[in-house]
């Protein structure tokens, strides 16, 4: 698939097939992502939306195909429901490991963010995830089912933010079961075993 | 170099602030100590040892405690790496994998060592010995060394013993053909014939750096 947004294209994606554990997920799809693209990807569970998003951030390895990154794109990847955080730090703390710029939380409060993770709710959780990878000022996001525990308001405040990213350029992915709200979302598509279909206006298969 | 010796420096500090408020590795490691030196030193007392006897088999059997009390524990930190999926964090967010694993030598280092100082008190003394191995800087040296060979080969086969089932088995059965050659290295300093100890000193020194140095290697393969 690729998407109809007349600026340059960050990440492209050739072919690509994932396995876990030796059982294929998913045939190979193709697809690529502008800057200023925000794509919403659907499917039935175990169809491997997450693995994917997994692969695209280099923390999956068992996979066939290509895929590439523009020169000086940076990737952020952030769940909802696995933390990626150290669950005895607090999110000050989490965030100093992986950055020297000074931080200030967007969507927590400070107060939470010198708890540890371990006391945070699952909404917190991701949220904290979301932060993390937020202060690194990633390029591509890829959000796996980061909404699902969030609040009305945190949710919205999630969308915004995003939506401003990519109005500045950046680019994302979210994984969701949910529908997402149309305001922010460039291209919907369906990953199943058979490949990605289901493209709104906004992208178009490969 | 500057920018991995500081994020090194980062993630060490990561690791310690953890075991302070966990304090689960240093109670593990030193009750594993003292369980082995009672039965040793239980055993030691049934065998009817005499005290000269008992002299030349202390570093021998302080080492032993020191070697299972760092196995049993060693697993533990990457255990924790993959809870929650820090270690993948940290991946993402394109941590030097080099720094990871010099931070993660330094933490198992400085647990063993923990471990090495209490295994080098508590058996002597309950075998009715000065625990004279603590107070000689050769002791101390042999000590340092067999933990760093401990901490290389451990930080490096963690992350891949955690991924399996009974990891914990796994990683004893990859680990002990690597460190039986520093228990009889060190061994061999402490209480084998003075004549051939250089080149038993020159063996802990090349195991140590050949660890080191395959771990730098096999790192980044080992954590992806």
């Amino acid at each position: 698939m690729s998407v109809s947004a007349p600026t340059s294209q960050q990440l492209s994606v050739v072919n690509v097939a994932a396995s876990v554990a030796g059982h294929k997920l998913f045939s190979q799809i193709s697809f690529s992502v502008n800057s200023g693209v925000v794509l919403a990807l659907y499917g039935g569970n175990g169809v491997g939306k997450t693995t994917l998003l997994r692969v695209l951030a280099g923390l999956h390895r068992d996979y066939t195909g290509n895929f590439s990154y523009s020169p000086g794109v940076t990737v952020g990847f952030a769940s909802g429901s696995v933390s990626m955080l150290y669950e005895d730090l607090s999110l000050y703390e989490n965030v100093e490991l992986v950055s020297n710029t000074s931080f200030t939380p967007r969507l927590l409060s400070p107060a939470l963010c010198d708890r540890p993770i371990k006391h945070f709710s699952s909404g917190e959780r991701a949220l904290a995830a979301f932060e993390r990878m937020w202060v690194m000022q990633p390029t591509v996001i890829l959000l796996d089912e980061i909404t699902a525990h969030l609040d009305q308001k945190k949710r919205t405040a999630l969308f915004e933010a995003v939506k401003a990213h990519a109005k500045r350029g950046g680019a994302a992915i979210f994984v969701s079961h949910e529908e997402l709200p149309a305001y922010i979302v460039s291209a919907r598509f369906v990953l199943t075993a058979a490949g990605l279909s289901g493209i709104e206006p906004g992208g178009s298969l490969a | 170099m500057t920018g991995i010796f500081f994020c090194t420096v980062k993630l060490l500090r990561k690791d310690l602030i953890i075991e302070t408020r966990r304090a689960e590795l240093t109670v593990m490691s030193l009750m594993s100590v003292i369980g082995l030196s009672i039965i040793l030193s239980y055993g030691v007392w049934l065998a009817g040892i005499s005290q000269s006897q008992k002299m030349e088999l202390a570093p021998a059997l302080s080492l032993s405690v020191l070697f299972m009390a760092a196995l049993s524990v060693i697993g533990k930190f990457s255990e924790y790496d993959e809870k929650s999926g820090a270690l993948d964090g940290l991946l993402v967010a394109k941590v030097s994998s080099d720094a990871l694993y010099l931070a993660r030598v330094a933490a198992i280092f400085l647990l063993t060592s923990i471990a090495a100082f209490a295994s080098g008190l508590v058996l002597p003394t309950l075998l009715g010995l000065v625990p004279s191995l603590l107070l000689s800087w050769h002791g101390a040296l042999v000590f340092c060394g067999v933990s760093l060979g401990l901490a290389s080969v451990g930080a490096t086969l963690a992350p891949i013993a955690v991924r399996v089932r009974a990891g914990s088995i796994f990683l004893l059965t990859l680990m002990l053909p690597l460190v039986i050659p520093l228990f009889f290295a060190s061994c061999e300093i402490l209480s084998g014939n003075p004549s051939t100890r250089d080149f038993w000193w020159t063996l802990l020194a090349a195991l140590d750096a050949v660890y080191l140095a395959a771990g730098l290697w096999l790192h980044p393969h080992v954590v992806r």
